[in-house]
Parts: structure tokens; sequence; C-alpha cells
């Protein structure tokens, strides 16, 4: 059984001491070699030095987490404590660490703990749930403590399961090597390669947009977008290049002036690609404020305007939150270019974290898309209270649950009157319908429908006999209900 | 090199630190008429070289040649837009005004490349007389095209030349390229008294300076990756032995991956434990908003740590869509604009303690502050407000310039 003992803490920042970053973590082998030495002594139990172990289970974050700056800003917490107070810190294999301090300290004694010193283990559980919340599983309380006198042997055996060497220093470079010249050889490649081909496009569906008006889906937009792993394929890169957001908006820069051009080109074509077919629902494409306000952006415009359906854009215009706020005047010329072109304006990158943090309904969107995440479903009531309050103000009929991969995405949207999805669930569906209401689907998989959906270009949708149905506005309903039936065919 | 004296005139933003700016020479050369204040100026007239054989290193040396004079009384420095260089002090400073001319002299002078006599490279002018001559020089020419040719092109950073800055940037001597503005709180018994001092890095020389060919921020998301370099290397600065020895409060500003690197901690340990909970740090919004989770952690983090966190560069009318108190942030810093006129202020009104007005260069706007219930402003009028009475660091309030 751990011990809990974060009830009563309380912390005095006015008095912070300074962390210690220097000193390395001791080694897991060592923990167990100190465990074992603490347990033999037959004082432990008895007089005041009782040790008492600080475990802190980073490994149980929820992914991406732990990420570099957990580790580090808890094992500098950690290593602060353990400097003020005797102790030491252990790094485990698999990211947990282990403080072994006096308990004298943890219990929070009066006038046990140096004045100045404010990260003392008393604090430390309080102090590192607080920091840990957002990224801490539901019901999981990650810090415990283990009292040696009573809990040694269990402490012995966890860390056992869990021995490694030293973790080596976690410098701020390895998070930056590299990245520069990823983004150089793809923005080369970008402007040279032909990566038409790597153009994927995903549907985005309005539940109850049969024409009865209940049950049913009806695709309201396709999202056009580059894979970015495809074009991070053809350059060799090691480096996810989205781990920085700032280098990837510079390379996204240079993907809009590809986008503009092939759309262009495509504009009046009849193709999955042609933004004036009235015969299907409008495309989305992914643009930086300078994409919109460049010349390339003009061009789509007027080649838009030129095609035999001229002047009948079906064209939505996705800006992202980071770029909306970087530069609110560029945001707003952009804006108005988008609505003096009749372009749709709609608001990505809008994740809950953001929904409780900013007001992103007043942006005055057309359609705001949330990004789903788990968390959602396992937010805090008050939390929880605040992204409804969000929703409702942004007004339900402008949300689209996005990146909705999963039924239980679906069903908690469903549930707070949300009525719009994308995602790869919704890709299933809309396969589903379509092999049901296809005449010539007797040979395909689901797997294939729905790739080819998802497929601009014809290579990627050789097989399909009907590909009119996958560029259809109007497919064969399906209830809402189904998703459940399908959850095995993916 | 820029000298000792030059550096820490150039920390304090005023005396001697070179000015790319030709409006602040002009407001100089006017304040110099209509208060009779008597300066001696001389201006070296890079821009009648041939701009197509005039290289980076040329500026860059004739800058230095002017370091003697910057030693002088009240000396400042501008570089204008045409390229000419103006050095402004106050009173006799013969030896270095001729061992600046002869180092001029030295750089151009006899070079095939440059076919000019030295009497038109170098003009000496004497204020409050040459006031309109020397405004003429401030505006340069008329013609548009013609300025535009003798200003040096630059051109944007790309990832390439951004990794080979950054790399440079590990060896440079960032302290010359510090600044320090001053933050002034409105006292409740009337008058102005320092608040904090905001330190902050001059991009525009430090661009001049160490890659004078590129445009640093041309490319904003490439100069938002610069700036966590950037960051790293004010903090190793900040922490450096004695630099915090006998500072007050002050305020910079930081990426938020920077909050949570090795550097922070570093600097963290380094703080004095009198600065404690007096350091405040200034974020971005597009910073906040890149990675909202680490912004939440990095917040938690820095309020633990006793520091203040303030929104710094969202426009006005970004207010109502992130609300600093629903952000979790102790401050919000606003820019002074004329769209600030006509901005939602409910906000402002509902939190003016919240509120830093940046950019407050005239009376006017600093009237309109207080009319608007904020009580902590900064920008030029302030600097000059606490500077000119010699009262930065006396605790004191100024007299305020407006009712």
């Amino acid at each position: 059984m751990m011990v809990d003992f974060a009830s009563n803490i309380s912390r005095n920042t006015d008095n912070a001491g300074s962390l210690r970053v220097v000193a390395p973590d001791a080694a897991a082998e060592a923990l167990l070699g100190e465990i074992a030495r603490l347990i033999a002594r037959p004082q432990v139990a008895r007089d005041g030095e009782n040790r008492v172990a600080i475990v802190l289970r980073l490994s149980r974050l929820t992914p991406p987490a732990p990420r570099p700056h957990h580790r580090r800003i808890a094992r500098a917490l950690m290593q602060d404590s353990a400097g003020w107070h005797g102790g030491q810190v252990f790094s485990l294999a698999n990211g947990d660490l282990v403080l072994l301090c006096q308990q004298r300290f943890a219990g929070g004694k009066a006038g046990a703990t140096p004045r100045r010193h404010v990260v003392g283990p008393e604090a430390l559980p309080d102090m590192l749930r607080q920091l840990l919340r957002v990224d801490t599983p539901p019901g999981l309380d990650l810090v415990s403590v283990w009292p040696l006198a009573s809990h040694g042997l269990a402490l012995h055996d966890y860390a056992r399961a869990r021995v490694a060497r030293q973790e080596g220093r976690l410098a701020m470079e390895e998070e930056f090597a590299g990245q520069t010249g990823v983004v150089d050889a793809l923005g080369s490649f970008i402007g040279s390669a032909a990566i038409a081909d790597l153009l994927q496009r995903q549907s985005a569906v309005q539940l109850g947009g049969g024409a009865d008006g209940k049950g049913g889906l009806r695709p309201i937009y396709h999202e056009v977008t580059f894979s970015i792993s495809g074009l991070e394929g053809r350059v060799a890169s090691a480096v996810p290049v989205s781990t920085d957001p700032f280098l990837f908006r510079h390379l996204a820069a240079r993907l809009d002036q590809r986008m503009l051009d092939i759309l262009s080109r495509e504009a009046g074509q009849g193709g999955p690609l042609d933004v004036t077919r009235p015969d299907a629902p409008a495309l989305h494409i992914n643009l930086t404020i300078q994409g919109i306000l460049s010349a390339d952006f003009a061009r789509l415009a007027a080649a838009v305007g030129a095609a035999p359906r001229g002047g009948s854009a079906r064209l939505g215009v996705e800006i992202s939150l980071l770029e909306a706020v970087a530069d609110s005047a560029a945001f707003d010329r952009a804006r108005a270019v988008l609505a003096e072109g009749g372009f749709a304006f709609v608001l990505d990158g809008v994740s809950h974290l953001t929904l409780l943090m900013t007001r992103p309904g007043l942006f005055d969107a057309s359609l705001i898309k949330l990004d789903w995440s788990h968390r959602l479903a396992e937010l805090p009531e008050v939390e929880l209270a605040v992204v409804e309050r969000g929703l409702r103000e942004i007004g339900l009929a402008r949300v689209v649950l996005h990146r909705a991969e999963t039924e239980a995405a679906l069903r908690w949207g469903m549930a707070r009157g949300i009525k719009r999805f994308q995602g790869r669930h919704v890709d299933a569906m809309l396969g589903a319908a379509r092999i049901v209401g296809c005449g010539f689907a007797a040979g395909c998989a689901l797997r294939q429908c729905i790739e080819r959906g998802g497929a601009t270009n014809p290579i990627g949708r050789a097989g399909c006999q009907n590909v009119a149905l996958l560029d259809a506005a109007t497919p064969p309903g399906i209830e809402p209900s189904a998703p459940s039936r399908m959850a095995g065919a993916i | 090199m820029i000298g000792p004296v030059r550096r820490r005139a150039a920390e304090n933003g005023e005396t001697a630190g070179v000015r790319q700016d030709s409006q602040q020479f002009a407001g100089l050369v006017r304040d110099c008429r209509l208060a009779d204040i008597a300066r001696n100026v001389a201006v070296v007239r890079l821009s009648r070289l041939d701009p197509d054989r005039l290289r980076p290193h040329h500026h860059r040396l004739a800058q230095a040649a002017l370091e003697p004079l910057a030693h002088a009384d009240r000396a400042r420095l501008f570089v204008l837009p045409t390229r000419d260089i103006v050095a402004v002090w106050r009173g006799p400073a013969e030896v270095a005004r001729s061992t600046s001319r002869v180092a001029i002299e030295h750089l151009f002078i006899g070079d095939d490349s440059f076919p000019i006599s030295p009497e038109r490279l170098w003009e000496n002018y004497t204020l409050p007389n040459d006031a309109e001559a020397l405004l003429a020089i401030a505006r340069g020419p008329d013609d548009k095209p013609a300025l535009q040719a003798m200003q040096v092109k630059l051109i944007p950073l790309d990832p390439t030349s951004l990794a080979a800055f950054e790399t440079q940037l590990t060896h440079a001597d960032m302290a010359r390229f510090v600044r320090r503005l001053q933050v002034g709180a409105v006292q409740s018994g009337g008058g102005m008294a320092l608040a904090w001092e905001n330190r902050r890095l001059d991009i525009q020389e430090l661009g001049a300076c160490l890659s004078p060919r590129h445009d640093l921020q041309a490319e904003p998301w490439l100069f938002r990756r610069l700036t966590r370099t950037l960051d790293r290397r004010m903090l190793a600065l900040l922490a450096a032995q004695g630099e915090l020895s006998d500072a007050g409060p002050f305020s910079f500003h930081l990426n938020i991956a920077s909050l949570l690197g090795l550097e922070f901690l570093r600097f963290d340990e380094a703080l004095p434990a009198a600065l404690r909970g007096k350091v405040s740090i200034d974020v971005m919004p597009e910073d906040v908003l890149s990675d909202p989770s680490a912004f939440l952690f990095a917040r938690d983090f820095a309020r633990a740590r006793g520091y203040r966190l303030t929104l710094s560069g969202l426009a006005a009318s970004l207010l109502p869509m992130l609300p600093v108190r629903r952000l979790g942030l102790d401050r919000v810093h606003l820019r002074w604009s004329e769209a600030l006129q006509s901005a939602d202020l409910t906000m402002l009104q509902a939190e003016p303690g919240r509120i830093v007005l940046g950019g407050v260069d005239n009376e006017s706007v600093l009237a309109w502050g207080i009319a608007q219930g904020i009580n902590l402003f900064a920008g030029r009028l302030v600097s000059d407000m606490m500077r000119h009475r010699g009262l930065i660091n006396a605790g004191q309030a100024v007299p305020l310039p407006v009712a």
C-alpha cells in the first residue's frame, strides 16, 4: 500500500530557493543498494531518521508525455529537494523518478525545513501533481510516498523491475538537432519536385444530413492536404518536421505555393481537385496568412473566376489559431481577401486546452475545428463545464469535431449536440455507406474504398469502378448508430 | 570593436547606442533647436560612396572608427537609412573628433573603389545653428527610388542561413546588444516611479553586426525559431556570475520552450534571493498557443518559482479572444497604436492593473493611458523621464508631464 501525505501541504513561493540542476541522478542500481542498506538498519523503524521514497511515475503520463521538459523540470525539483535534505534522486528505466529522503522533512514537522527552501519534500507531491495534471490520466496519482520502514521491500521490488543506467543529460540541443537541415531539405524538395501525388483528402460530414433531415451522413467538405509523412519519406528525414511548430509553419508557407498552383490548374477541369464543381462538396485547404496574401492565391481566385462555372468557388480556407494570433493585422487583411473572393474562413487547430484558455468563437469563422482528444471524455467536471460553455459560445452549428478517429469521439460529440465530424472513423463510415450503396462494390474491401476515397489522383483511385461516388455530395445514407457495427471492419 | 564605455552606454539604450532611426535623430535636432541646446555633430557621408561597391564590413568599420567619439559627453550615434552615420555629442572633443576622422579617411580615401575627397566624406556641424541642414540630412533625398538605391538590400533568412547564424551566436558577445527599457508606475499620490526594467536584445543591431546581409525578421516563423536561440544566450548572460548582483526588478522575453529548458534552470539557480518574486517573463501569444500543454506546465512552474508572466505582443483587437485572466497570466503588454483607441476596451477597463502600455513616446499617449485607468507605462517618454531625472534606482517618483 502506498501512502499519500499530500494533504495539508502548503508552499511558500516568497522564500523560493534555487533549483539545483547540476548534480546528476544516481543510477537505479544504486537505488537498490540504498534501499537494502536502509531496510537493514535496525534503527530505521524507530528513530526520527526514518526515510521515505517519493516516487514520481512519469511513465504513466498520457503520451506523448513524458516529454523532455517533464523529465527535466521534475528531476530538477526533486534534485533540489535532495540537495537540501540529504536525499538522493534515482532514475528508473521507464522514466520514473525516485527521491529518497528523511521523513522528518517529508512529514512537515514545524521548523524542520530550512526556511529559504520551498520545493521541499513536504511541498513536492502537491507541486508535481499540479504541474503534471494536464498530462495525467484521470483517477491516477502519479506521486506517491513510500515509507521505507513499512514499504521498503515493496519499493525494492518496484525498483528492481525498472533498473536502468543513469540517464544522459537532457540537453535542449537534442530537441533542436537536425531540424533546420530537415526543413531546408524539405523546402528545396517542395520547390522543385513533383509532389501532387502526395495530396490526400479527408471528408467531413454532417450527421442527420439525410434528405429527411434525420438520419444519414452528408459530406460537407473534402479537406485536401499534403501528406507530411510522405514528404518526410521522400527526403528520408529522420526527424519529424512538426516537432518544431515554428519551423513547420515556415515550411507550410512553401507548401502553400504548390497547393495553390495545383488548384489553379485544376479549376474547371472537373476532377477531384476542381473547386468549381457543383456536384461535389466544397474543398478545404490549409493556408498560411502569407499564402492567402500571396500572388499565388490571387491567381487561384482569378482561375476560379475564369472557369466555366466560375464565380461559384466552393472553397474553404483553414487558418490555424496560431497564425491568427501571430500577426493580427495580416490576419485581418487575409480574412478580407477571403471574404472578397467568396471563400469560407475556417479556424483550425483548436484543442480542448485552447478552448479552456481562449475564446475562438470570437474569430468570426464559418466553422471552427475542435481537435478530438480522449482527454475530452475524461475532463474534470469544472473543465468540462468550461469546454461546453465554449462550445455554446461558438454555436454548435459552427463546430466540427476534428480528428474523430474513434466511435468514442462521435459519441462524445453527439452527446453535446455536435453534428459535424471529420476523422478516420468518419472515413470508415463513409466507406461503408459507399459500399452498401454502390452497384460495383462486389469485389471491394472496406479498406480499399476508404483509401480510394482519400486519394486525389487516378493512381490512388485505381480499381474503383464508380469514382463519381467517391466525390459525391450525397452518398447513400447511413444511420449514426452504425459505427459500432463497423468497428471490426477497419 | 565596441569598447566598455560604449557597451555600458548601449545597455542603457540611450547615450551612445547606434540608432538606425532617422526620426530619432531628427527629434534630437528639433529638441536642440527648440530648447537652444548646444551640441557638436559629425556626419560621415557614406551615402556619397558607390552603393554597389560598399560592403557590410565598410559599415561596421566606419561605425568602429567613431568609437572615440562615443566616449564623449552625451554622445549618441545614429545610422540613417541613407547609410550616413551621425555622431552627436556635447562639449569639446577635438582629439576624439580628429582620431575618428583620420580613421574614416584611412578606410576610404586612396581606395580606387571610392574616388572621393576627404571633405566630401566628413562634415562638421553645430546645433542649434545647423538644425535645418541636419534635418535635411535626416530626411534624406526626396526621391524615393534614390533613397532605396542608397539603402543596403537585405535578404531574408532561410533555414540554412538560420542554422549558420545560430552557430555564430554561440560565440558572440551578446552583452553589447542588451538594452534596458524602463517601465514606470503611476503613483497613487501622483508622479511616476520605476517599476522595473525590461531587458531585451536589440535585434536590429544584432543583425547589423553579426549578419549584415540578412533581415532577421523578414521570415516571421524562422525569426520566432531564432528567438529560442537568443533566449538561451540571454539566459546564459543573466546567469553569469555577478550579472544580477546589483540588479533591480526586471523583465525579459522567453519562449515557452526556453522556460522549460536547462538554461532557465541555470538562470533560476543563479537568481539572487533578493530578486526572487521580482522578475517578470514576457511570452508571446503565438508561442502560448503553439503548445498549450507545455504552456500550462511552464506557467505553473514559473509561478511556483516566483516569476510573473506577461502576455506581450498582443494586438488590442485580440484582447477579447485571449483573456489574460483565462490564460492565467499576470499582465498583458499592449503597444500603443491608433487602433488601440478604437479597440474594444472592455477588457482594459475591467482589469487596468494588469495592463502595461508600451510605445508611450509622447504625453498624449500617457494621458490617454492614465484616463483608461492604466498605471504601468513603457516607452521613450517614460525612459526619458526616468533617465533625465537620474532616478532609475532611487525609488523616487518623478512628476508626470500630464495632468
